[in-house]
């Protein structure tokens, strides 16, 4: 049999609950027997025999044993390793007095590494989230294109490119090559091309940015139902790359019978679609998407493309 | 009471958590806060008055609709509103490049107002454009 002895200044032994049920209720005795024999509560008792706290106190164990009419040994758990334990705080007993005011402190004393450990891990998440919910993506730039799903043949819309880069101090040069669709007018640019940068299929712009800058320009393009008009181009840091990246975002725009900023082609402009022509296009100088005639039709209850006449029709 | 060593961890651990949930709300009031809102200065009488508190940042337009009951004569505005329905009782602002702090509304009748009136404001957030509507009761 092991030593179940735990070595320290108050001698301790690990006692097996379930023999010392066994042997009580084979001999028909109660908790509140044992509990006045050893001189401790019955909840200690009853904590015993649960194996809740199996190392008790070996003055304790010798009285247990001689209530149960046995050794000692006969109560010890078998081959149970030793486990420093500190014996004050973990003998069943001294859980059952009430706290003392030293023992209070000593609780308050053992909290701190523990709330240290909370706020710390606290501000690394809290760092995390900064840095993923409200950082800026650290590439060198970002170029999107934002053109409306469809269009009607012949009518003025605009197309929008907004670059982004990660903040710097200076400024940089940005050259952004755009290839207009087949069979595209262009009605106006904003910012003006670079000199020489508008062709007949290319619009060339040149600019120094911060952090972003928004290209745009408004075309019409010829063609029938459902023909598709298609963009292309590409951004890049100045002197940056022999083979700078494509524009993202919208890249084909389906001509059909609905304004461009008709979204949801139901021949109504609504609230949302009149506040996005707005928030979109009211900020762009020199670009003139006819707002005006956007929020006539969102006035009217509704509109008509009349195919005959080549003129959107407000419905009153 | 006594601390088992088992259960001793958890009031820290539930400070812990309590902070780490503290994180997500603040981001999400943060996010769903509303930017504008309002309330009738005045709803009985010949002047209706509708004061809304923009929030910094502040959207960048705001449709605000006005629904009266079509009994209700409407004589003028203040703002000058877009479109004005009588028939339907409806009053329809736009305003474009909003700046944070109290916009006053204002609508005269000829005679005191009949039955209840509410408004809706919409707008897209800042950041994200999310379309987003708030309606207004006295």
């Amino acid at each position: 049999m092991a030593d179940n002895s735990i070595p320290g200044p108050m001698s301790m032994v690990k006692v097996d609950g379930s023999k010392i049920k066994h042997l009580r209720e084979g001999q028909g005795l109660t908790q509140l027997y044992l509990a006045t024999a050893v001189q401790v509560t019955t909840d200690t008792i009853s904590r015993w025999e649960n194996k809740r706290y199996p190392s008790i106190k070996k003055e304790n164990g010798i009285k247990l044993a001689e209530a149960l009419n046995v050794q000692l040994e006969d109560l010890l758990e078998e081959n149970e390793v030793e486990e420093p334990l500190p014996l004050p705080r973990l003998a069943p007993s001294a859980i059952d007095l009430a706290l003392t005011t030293d023992n209070k402190k000593s609780r308050i004393r053992n909290i701190w590494p523990f709330i240290i450990l909370s706020l710390t891990l606290f501000c690394i998440l809290a760092a995390f989230a900064w840095y993923f919910l409200y950082s800026s993506p650290d590439l060198p730039i970002t170029a999107e294109r934002n053109a409306p799903d469809h269009c009607i043949a012949g009518q003025p819309f605009p197309v929008m490119i907004k670059i982004t880069r990660a903040p710097e101090d200076r400024q940089t040069a940005i050259i952004i090559r755009e290839n207009l669709p087949a069979n595209a007018t262009v009605v106006k640019i904003s910012p003006e091309a670079v000199s020489g940068g508008m062709k007949k299929d290319t619009i060339s712009w040149l600019k120094k940015i911060n952090e972003s800058a928004t290209f745009a320009y408004v075309i019409r393009v010829a063609g029938g139902k459902d023909d598709k008009v298609t963009f292309s181009g590409t951004a890049a840091i100045s002197g940056d790359s022999d083979s700078p990246p494509p524009i993202g975002g919208s890249s084909k725009t389906t001509i059909d019978k609905y304004h461009w900023a008709d979204v949801d082609m139901d021949n109504i402009i609504s609230d949302s679609e009149i506040l996005a022509v707005h928030d979109r296009y009211n900020q762009i100088e020199g670009i003139d998407v006819d707002i005006d005639a956007i929020e006539e039709i969102w006035l009217g209850s509704g509109y008509k493309w009349n195919e005959t006449t080549k003129k959107i029709e407000i419905i009153e | 009471m006594s601390i088992s060593p088992a259960n001793r961890y958890h009031p820290f651990l539930t400070i812990f958590l309590v902070m780490v949930m503290g994180i997500f709300c603040h981001h999400e009031a943060h996010a769903t806060n509303s930017l504008v809102t309002g309330k009738y200065i005045s709803y009985s009488g010949t002047d209706i008055v509708l004061h809304l508190t923009i929030q910094n940042p502040a959207p960048a337009n705001l449709i605000v609709e006005q629904y009266l009951s079509p009994e209700n004569v409407i004589i003028d505005t203040a703002p000058q509103a877009k479109k004005i329905d009588s028939a339907q009782g409806n009053i329809k602002w736009l305003f474009k490049n909003t700046r944070n702090g109290i916009l006053s509304l204002s609508i005269q009748l000829d005679s005191p107002l009949v039955d209840d009136i509410s408004a809706i404001v919409r707008y897209r957030t800042p950041q994200g454009g999310a379309f987003t509507e708030l309606r207004i009761t006295p």
